[in-house]
């Protein structure tokens, strides 16, 4: 029985996957392909003189050096998968409850064994565990190429190359870095997380601006009203990326063992709870 | 109660966003939360928004 029960969930997250592929994939995909090729045309650019400058900079820079050291200076080069990411998993949450009411496709998946709370359960799963996955891997592609490209024009205009494999494991470990940062933010923004998708489960259309509007007038009429700013205050100290950006890995477990963390998973269940008992509404 | 709560999607919805401002209240009475937004703080300037808010309410 457990075992089944585990099967359907990873069948659920396969679901979610092959419904959102162009979001998990497509996405950071497009991006690696662009910067890739930003990156090339940048480096054609330069002279061979000042390519082989830089390359011979950069690997100097990372030779013997310790990985964990140096990987947080990647992080930059990791900002635009990160954006991307971020905004593709708002997307994502908006329609992971509207779409299959959109279709009526809710109505087929309800007549099988499956509970509402599992449904929005491997949602939530998904953006923290699974799409991290995919942002990195195509981050993890971008690196590889990149560094073959220059290990090669490096070795071409005979450049010092032995940084380069510290290079490597430099990425290496951003790369992971990167992949608990984007886990560890989605935990952190729980509370958006569950109140988009209690917004994507009640929404007949629009589901976006309900979510914002709502969120707005709620703020407007505390401060009107009440002259207090408790709604802005919390929506502030939550969305303040100096709270959420993690740059080294003793950042992560500082983050998850917080109060703001913990306090920020009582109000994102809540909301997530609301959404569950919102999927009984799919008229 | 249960009946009321759960008759349509607006009144879950009420209810929901109810509780959840209620927690907020709450907490933010309990740890006199204030936004770290309002400082920006570095080494080139020094911004508060809490000062330009008592400025304004001074001419106001």
């Amino acid at each position: 029985m457990n075992q089944f029960r585990v099967l359907q969930f990873f069948a659920l997250l396969r679901k979610e996957f092959w419904e959102n592929r162009n979001l998990m994939i497509g996405a950071p995909a497009v991006l690696a392909i662009v910067l890739f090729v930003v990156n090339f045309l940048v480096a054609s650019q330069l002279s061979d003189e000042q390519l082989s400058t830089v390359l011979g900079y950069v690997g100097e820079w990372f030779d013997v050096q310790n990985p964990f050291y140096t990987a947080p200076v990647l992080t930059l080069l990791s900002l635009p998968f990160v954006v991307v990411y971020f905004f593709c998993s708002v997307i994502y949450l908006l329609n992971a409850l509207y779409h299959d009411r959109k279709d009526m496709s809710i109505l087929f998946w309800q007549s099988m064994p499956i509970s509402n709370l599992q449904t929005v359960i491997s949602k939530i799963v998904t953006i923290v565990i699974v799409s991290p996955l995919f942002t990195v891997a195509a981050m993890a592609v971008l690196y590889s190429l990149s560094i073959f490209y220059l290990t090669v024009v490096g070795y071409g205009l005979g450049s010092q190359l032995s940084g380069f494999s510290y290079m490597l494991a430099a990425m290496a470990v951003n790369l992971s870095l990167i992949y608990f940062f984007l886990a560890t933010s989605v935990l952190w923004l729980l509370p958006l997380a569950g109140w988009l998708l209690l917004f994507s489960g009640f929404a007949r259309r629009a589901p976006m601006l309900w979510a914002i509007g709502v969120y707005f007038l709620l703020g407007f009429f505390e401060e009107f009203i009440f002259n207090t700013r408790f709604l802005s205050n919390w929506a502030q100290t939550r969305f303040d990326p100096d709270n959420f950006i993690i740059v080294d890995f003793s950042g992560i477990f500082d983050r998850l063992l917080s109060y703001d963390m913990f306090i920020g998973w009582v109000v994102g269940a809540l909301l997530i709870t609301g959404s569950v008992y919102m999927r009984r509404h799919a008229e | 109660m249960k009946k009321i709560i759960f008759k349509n999607r607006f009144t879950l919805l009420t209810t929901t966003i109810l509780a959840y401002v209620l927690l907020l209240v709450i907490e933010g009475m309990v740890t006199s939360r204030e936004p770290a937004l309002l400082r920006f703080d570095n080494s080139l300037f020094e911004l508060n928004l809490e000062e330009l808010n008592e400025i304004s309410e001074r001419f106001l």
